[in-house]
């Protein structure tokens, strides 16, 4: 906002993480604001750190230059560049439709931040398909709830709340709603623990935590007569589980793309879904997978509509290809496949851009003074219109610019650095 | 600029035009009369020898949409170049059964379609829809919006609601979603299924809400009948591919107590259950239900052999078919309170047994169904079949000899349990352009699309004559989409951006008032950020809005 009326937003959709919640009431008065309606950690920082930013200006190797001879400075870049890398991808869906054009006519290579994680996921939908289930389903039918990881209350702070597990004792259900966790215990655990009525917890590695649900399905299914394996981890708790479970209308499983990252965390995945499978056959259940930023969802929903094919794609040989780690943005980096990488950014305040010795030109809403050329971007419905995919892949939301700051969108910059190449 | 298409053999059914030669006129994006003598005319398109038609219209293809993109994503290696029909190698066209959106938009205009439906869109589901379709370059698209498994519906008619209440709801809905139609995915089905119930019959109650398909589709058919809407409830009707469903067909029909209803591709609804397999052949019942009611129309959702992968918001019958999966993998969602998902990817085997005899039943519903307007050509794109597979659809359809050819490829307890190698009925043109434009235009209520009089949308084909009729409808010669020149002999010259079109409606806006503490109680997602604008389409979407 350039003057100090004050302006007051209601039902603000919070583009800070994928849940993209949409009830914040916002009041806004020259740089500063107040969120009236949400304790939400993520969404206070991200609006403060909006409200807060300085005037940026474009670069061109870290002097400060006009908007046009930056956007000259990036075409000249590219057109010298043989092995283009976009990435970053923190945007829109029209910053990645304009991103996908340009990296199709470059004959690029193209991915997203996070999509490490979320490919995991892509790739069993590919290679398995799966049961998912959305936020309102969760909330209003879900009797149960299966955390696996025990960060993500703290990943997702409102996660809880929107599901409406805050009580787990809720007149709509014939029963006490219940709420298992399982993962590492931690600091922040105990104090969620507080917050949230669990019903059973089930400490173990999250790398482990695989082989714990694929004892719960052993538990479950046909050999259920069998004694348990001993484990490391309480194999009460599993029963108790189990016994839940069998009771269970409608189990949620849920867990972040962020958290099971790590090498083999396919193989979590894949036993989600196998319980979820044996679920299903006499019972319901589903899974819920949660993406840390909406723009991973949205970048693969436009991708996958575009060229049938989720990210990372490159079009070095032509038609788009698909490959989940050979083009990923940081395989790509690591072994020096590329000469220029060109980062979109927007909702990247909270993270940075990998260090990488290769050329850069930077489109981003935070200063970049090692980039060879930065441009300054607008943040995706704070400074303009955007849309967004939240986590659970059905709901896109259309976020209205607030009018925080003036400038240009990823979108309106990419196109015109990619309009000098049409003419 | 005036253009003149000069000397074609015209087939426009909504007009009377029977294959009489004639010159066509286009000023901008319209049809006009023929202008005064001296008035200059810019441009001649010579047509003489040429089949003249609209530009095509599917009533019934799954082009956009979170189930759409779900099947691209899980199929995206698995359509290399092979035959999409085993009985007719010309037909390796399209490497996907649910290709790109740019990859559709070009397809659908190299068969001369120039308007497309997306017949199943979930409320939640809508922007992402428009956003897709709005990606489809070279065609126009609307959308049907899925009701009758949402749980507001569902509460307002187990509370005994009263039908102005009911009909508020569904008018404001269709505004808020931006689309043209209402359609019933298994009315009630998909939300028995998230119960566990696994099977819901036309008057079988559901077991939470206590209320029957039957009575859904009641409502629903005088909702949309009190609204005014031009396409009447199109329909998905109960149990989806179970033998013996043809009883659901025609107690989905009776339930419509005489209101208009269409039956969305009905092949997968007219099961019997007779022979040994007891799997048969009931279209006779079906045909004769829709020959005698003109308030019933149908589109076929006929199959062709091949691999392709179903899409639907029916996760009741998807979940059902699941350990058919060919590949063994499918994917389903339940969505938001309103609706469901079930991808499952399938391929039609000719020598099999059942899918020979889909095949048989989806052609003798064509051919025993007498009235051209009560029928749509679809392949329930890509549940039965690519779309592409069309213009081998329209062979089959006008060529007796041909359509024989082929039953003696296929299994041959199929063919003994078919009444097809009895049907003398060929198509004629006139009909083909009933089944593929003017008839689905006047089912929706558009009456500048589908024909070719004066005020029309200057959407026109020419296709060259040949002994082949597959032939002539894979390369039309020339398509005009909104009187520029998009298709040249198969290759794309101008690649223009489509628009929504969409229905108008009224309603009382004190459902607002309603609507407003159930959004904040159920739904994650404010009753205010729900809506889709015309501006949000026009500017941020990317298809500007037409209204009918």
């Amino acid at each position: 906002m350039t003057d100090q009326k004050m302006y007051r937003f209601l039902d603000v959709v919070c583009p800070f993480c994928g849940l993209l919640c949409d009830d914040l009431s916002l009041q806004v008065e020259g740089n500063s604001f107040q969120i009236d309606s949400s304790d939400c950690p993520l969404s206070k920082a991200g609006f403060l750190e909006a409200s807060t930013r300085t005037a940026l200006k474009p670069r061109v190797n870290g002097k400060f230059v006009t908007r046009k001879t930056a956007i000259q400075a990036a075409v000249n870049l590219i057109s010298n560049a043989k092995l283009p890398l976009v990435t970053g991808l923190m945007t829109d869906v029209a910053g990645i439709r304009t991103a996908l054009n340009l990296v199709e006519y470059l004959h690029a290579t193209i991915d997203q931040y996070s999509n490490r994680s979320f490919g995991i996921n892509a790739s069993h939908i590919q290679t398995n398909g799966g049961y998912f289930t959305t936020l309102s389903e969760t909330r209003n039918r879900a009797d149960m709830l299966v955390l696996i990881g025990s960060q993500i209350p703290k990943i997702f702070p409102r996660l809880i709340e929107i599901l409406d597990f805050s009580k787990t004792d809720n007149p709509r259900f014939k029963r006490p709603r219940k709420i298992t966790v399982i993962g590492e215990p931690c600091e922040e655990f105990a104090t969620i623990l507080e917050k949230i009525d669990v019903s059973v917890t089930i400490e173990c590695d999250l790398q482990q935590s695989g082989h714990v649900i694929s004892v719960i399905q052993n538990q479950l299914g046909k050999r259920k007569d069998r004694a348990p394996i001993t484990h490391s981890f309480p194999i009460s708790a599993i029963q108790s589980l189990v016994q839940d479970l069998e009771q269970s209308d409608y189990t949620v499983f849920v867990w972040a793309a962020e958290e099971i990252s790590f090498p083999l965390g396919d193989l979590v995945v894949d036993s989600i879904f196998r319980l979820i499978d044996v679920i299903n056959q006499s019972r319901r259940a589903a899974g819920l997978m949660l993406t840390t930023t909406p723009s991973t969802t949205t970048a693969n929903a436009v991708s996958t509509w575009r060229y049938g094919k989720p990210l990372p794609l490159s079009f070095r040989s032509g038609g788009p290809e698909h490959h989940p780690d050979y083009y990923a943005w940081d395989s790509i980096i690591n072994r020096g496949d590329t000469d220029l990488v060109i980062w979109v950014g927007g909702l990247d305040q909270s993270i940075e851009m990998p260090d990488c010795s290769m050329q850069k030109i930077v489109l981003s809403s935070k200063d970049h003074e090692d980039a060879d050329v930065f441009i300054p971007i607008a943040i995706p419905g704070l400074d303009h219109d955007a849309h967004l995919f939240r986590t659970d892949l059905t709901l896109a939301h259309y976020l209205k610019n607030l009018h925080m700051n003036d400038g240009h969108s990823g979108a309106e910059t990419l196109e015109e650095i990619y309009s000098q190449f049409k003419c | 600029m005036l253009t003149v298409i000069k000397g074609g053999t015209i087939y426009d059914p909504a007009n009377g035009i029977n294959g009489e030669v004639r010159d066509l006129y286009i000023d901008s994006d319209r049809l006009v009369p023929c202008p005064a003598t001296d008035q200059h005319i810019d441009h001649v398109i010579d047509a003489h020898g040429m089949i003249v038609m609209a530009g095509g219209i599917d009533i019934h293809s799954h082009i956009g949409g979170g189930k759409a993109n779900i099947a691209r994503m899980m199929m995206a290696n698995y359509f290399e170049p092979e035959h999409l029909n085993e009985l007719d190698a010309d037909h390796s066209v399209c490497k996907h059964a649910v290709p790109s959106t740019l990859i559709t938009g070009k397809e659908y205009a190299r068969l001369g379609y120039t308007l497309c439906f997306e017949p199943a869109v979930v409320p939640s589901n809508a922007r992402q829809a428009h956003l897709e379709m709005a990606d489809t370059p070279l065609l126009d698209t609307g959308g049907y919006l899925v009701l009758g498994n949402d749980d507001y519906f569902l509460k307002l008619l187990a509370e005994k609601a009263d039908a102005q209440k009911l009909r508020d709801y569904v008018a404001w809905m269709l505004d808020a979603t931006q689309c043209i139609a209402i359609k019933a995915v298994n009315p009630g089905g998909i939300s028995a299924f998230k119960f566990n119930q696994r099977k819901l019959d036309v008057d079988e109650p559901h077991s939470h809400f206590g209320i029957t398909p039957g009575q859904i589709v009641r409502s629903l058919t005088t909702a949309i009948s009190d609204i005014g809407l031009s396409h009447p409830l199109h329909t998905h009707c109960s149990n989806l591919g179970i033998p013996g469903n043809f009883g659901s067909t025609l107690s989905t029909i009776n339930a419509a107590d005489g209101k208009p209803i269409h039956l969305a591709h009905v092949q997968f609804h007219s099961y019997g259950t007779e022979g040994k397999r007891k799997f048969s052949s009931a279209t006779l019942e079906i045909a004769q239900a829709v020959n005698s009611d003109s308030s019933v129309s149908v589109d076929v959702g006929h199959v062709m052999f091949g691999q392709t992968v179903t899409i639907s918001a029916d996760t009741m019958a998807q979940f059902r078919t699941k350990d058919l999966a060919s590949p063994n993998k499918s994917t389903f969602m339940d969505i938001e309170c309103e609706a469901g998902c079930g991808v499952v990817p399938f391929k039609y085997r000719s020598k099999n047994f059942v899918n020979a005899l889909q095949w048989a039943i989806g052609l003798e519903l064509f051919l025993t169904i007498d009235n051209p307007w009560q029928v749509f050509l679809t392949t329930d794109h890509p549940n039965g079949a690519s779309f592409t597979t069309y213009p081998h659809l329209i062979r089959l359809l006008m060529d007796r000899s041909f359509r024989n050819d082929m039953l003696s490829t296929i299994h041959r307890g199929a063919v003994e349990m078919s009444t097809i190698k009895d049907i003398s009925r060929e198509y004629s043109l006139y009909e083909i352009a009933v089944l593929t434009r003017a008839g689905p235009a006047r089912s929706l209520g558009l009456k500048d699309r589908g024909h070719l009089g004066a005020g029309a949308v200057a959407d026109v084909v020419l296709y060259r004559p040949a002994e082949n009729w597959d032939t002539v409808f894979r390369h039309p010669v020339l398509v005009i989409k909104g009187g520029q020149t998009v298709v040249r002999n198969g290759e794309i010259i101008h690649m223009p951006r489509g628009r929504t079109l969409r229905q108008g409606v009224d309603f009382d806006s004190g459902i607002e008032k309603e609507l407003k503490p159930h959004f904040e109680m159920y739904r994650t997602t404010r009753f205010s950020n729900f809506k889709i604008s015309d501006d949000e389409m026009s500017n941020a979407i990317g298809s500007d809005v037409v209204y009918y």
